[in-house]
């Protein structure tokens, strides 16, 4: 057991609506689970708690039976991998030393990188085809190449389990394709628990083996993208009428029909 | 190690810097007569002026310009900002005004320790204030940081203003070289002081490096690599904070080099902080040294505020610098 979250709420502030309702999941290892909702239904939510990054209302986020929050940082950073939504990058870097910050947990404050760790940063730009980029600046990256140099700072810290939150956002049609491809295949070569927060719902059918639906955040449904994307589950969901079309191993697409939604959908409170 | 030929260029530069700091100055020893107070002979006068001002002075200069250097790079770090630098948050506010209080008083003429105790005092009523301003619920909040303390700096500012405005010439004379900074009158006590704080705390900064980078990239991504996002903050802003506030208290307040030092680093080195701390402790050391060389050299007996000439060769260098490298870095 990877993850297991335990009727886990959370409320930031003392906002009336919290973030996460009694959510309970479990993640396996060798996994590729994505999650899925509409704005504001907590999928990044759930990936702070699960790093332990806020702290829960009622319920428990645990790691390995313990606590996230009560794991040390480096600890759990030798463990787990975030690539979040977004990052700032106050000073101009190069690639090969973002990456390079994958190794920081294993290093602590005052130990010198040493060769197994260049090799490990050069096989980490290696798995995402960044090879040759390792010199270049990160603002002459677009942001796809910005996106797999990130992702390979995750695999650079050897962790057994990864989290991504909206990997493919600002990537076009091929590259949020092949990242997808490489995320699942990466899953199960190195049997990885990793879980992906996405709003590709075809990519997320394809390319992961659960996919669990927030809603307001409560889990509205979890399973295989099979079992879990049909028309009345997704347009409550999302607030919209979709279609599901099966088709077969390529999985199930969602096709919106129009913006307005299931009349129980209707006045949502985010 | 490929970073080894920087430092050896930096501490040429302060090796450099002291062997010219010895030789110049308004006494006009020539330099048989300086080399001769290092021997058994020598000349007493010269001695004591070697020994009594020269070399107190250079070392004070050497670790004044390195705490400013290392506190801004951690700032910089800190708050996710390339423009910020030591004096940000107030310290050389509260410094300042703690030592212009204490002279308006009356209180300079009363014994050589006591301004700078006040101005240490000052800086850390600054710090505490905008740290807890700054502290909600067990967090730092680094924009909060900064907003608090540009306000608390205004407003002490004010207060030191408004002190002046009363006060006699004298007074005056004496507070001008506070808020614009001054190498001369260090004494050997204070290197100790400065010494006995700038070395551990910058040597502790360095410890601080890999999690630095990582606070650059912003707090999640920061705990994401394993740094212990909320202690690392706070211990940051104190090693900065109090870098910066003992060197007001000896030195006063001196511009530019905690600004201009780390980022001209950063631009021809590159910002991962194991290096960029310990580069920019030399660097700012060189600086400052060979700024204050400098202006002794031109200014004869005139002193000088050391504020006004980092500011006046700190300034054209940066940006040459920016215009250089601005594209690149």
């Amino acid at each position: 057991m990877s993850f297991r979250v335990e009727n886990l709420t959370v409320r930031f502030g003392d906002s009336q609506v919290p973030a996460l309702r009694d959510v309970s999941l479990d993640f396996e290892p060798g996994m590729h689970t994505t999650v899925l909702g509409p704005n504001g239904a907590g999928k990044s939510t759930l990936l702070r708690a699960l790093m332990g990054t806020v702290r829960p209302d009622s319920g428990q986020a645990r790691f390995e039976g313990r606590p996230s929050t009560d794991w040390p940082r480096r600890d759990l950073a030798r463990r787990v991998a975030l690539v979040s939504a977004t990052e700032e990058f106050a000073f101009p870097l190069r690639v090969r030393e973002l990456v390079a910050m994958g190794r920081n947990p294993h290093l602590g404050s005052w130990r010198p990188a040493g060769a197994s760790d260049r090799e490990i940063v050069a096989t980490s730009l290696r798995e995402v085809g960044l090879e040759a980029f390792s010199e270049r600046r990160l603002f002459t990256l677009s942001a796809g190449e910005l996106q797999r140099a990130r992702l390979a700072r995750a695999l650079a810290q050897q962790a057994d389990t990864l989290l991504l939150d909206e990997p493919v956002a600002h990537l076009d049609l091929a590259h949020e394709f092949s990242t997808f491809e490489q995320i699942a295949q990466l899953t199960r070569h190195k049997s990885l628990t990793t879980i992906t927060v996405t709003h590709h719902l075809n990519l997320a059918s394809r390319f992961s083996d659960r996919v669990v639906l927030l809603s307001e955040g409560r889990v509205a449904a979890t399973g295989t993208a099979q079992e879990v994307f049909t028309a009345d589950r997704l347009g409550a969901a999302f607030g919209c009428s979709v279609d599901v079309r099966d088709l077969g191993e390529l999985g199930r697409f969602v096709v919106p029909v129009t913006a307005a939604g299931p009349p129980n959908a209707a006045g949502r409170s985010r | 190690m490929k970073s080894a030929a920087r430092y050896v260029i930096l501490g040429g530069l302060v090796l450099a810097g002291i062997a010219a700091g010895v030789m110049v100055g308004p006494a006009g020893l020539s330099p048989g007569e300086v080399v001769g107070v290092f021997g058994s002979g020598g000349d007493d006068i010269a001695r004591r002026i070697v020994f009594e001002l020269r070399l107190p002075r250079i070392f004070g200069a050497i670790l004044v310009g390195a705490s400013l250097a290392v506190s801004g790079a951690v700032f910089q770090a800190l708050l996710r900002n390339p423009l910020a630098e030591p004096y940000l948050l107030g310290v050389s506010s509260g410094a300042a005004l703690a030592a212009v209080g204490a002279l308006a008083l009356g209180l300079g003429s009363l014994g050589g320790f006591l301004l700078p105790v006040a101005a240490l005092v000052g800086g850390l009523l600054a710090i505490a204030i905008v740290f807890a301003v700054a502290r909600v619920s067990d967090r730092l909040d680094t924009r909060v940081l900064i907003l608090a303390g540009v306000v608390v700096s205004a407003f002490f500012g004010a207060c030191i203003t408004l002190i002046l405005v009363f006060s006699p010439a004298e007074t005056l004379r004496s507070a001008f070289f506070w808020t614009l900074g001054s190498l001369s009158g260090i004494s050997w006590r204070m290197v100790a002081v400065l010494a006995a704080w700038a070395i551990p705390a910058s040597a502790a900064a360095w410890g601080l490096g890999r999690h630095l980078d990582a606070l650059a990239l912003g707090e999640e991504t920061a705990a994401a690599i394993g740094t212990e996002v909320e202690r690392i903050k706070r211990i940051a802003f104190f090693l900065a904070s109090l870098l910066a506030a003992v060197t007001v208290s000896v030195a006063g307040v001196i511009g530019f080099v905690g600004l201009v030092v780390p980022h001209a680093v950063r631009m021809v080195w590159g910002s991962a902080h194991r290096d960029l701390i310990p580069t920019s402790f030399l660097a700012g050391g060189a600086a400052l040294l060979l700024v204050d060389t400098a202006a002794r050299a031109i200014g004869g007996p005139v002193e000088i505020p050391i504020g006004v000439v980092t500011a006046f060769l700190g300034v054209p260098f940066f940006l040459v610098l920016l215009r250089a490298r601005g594209g690149s870095a």
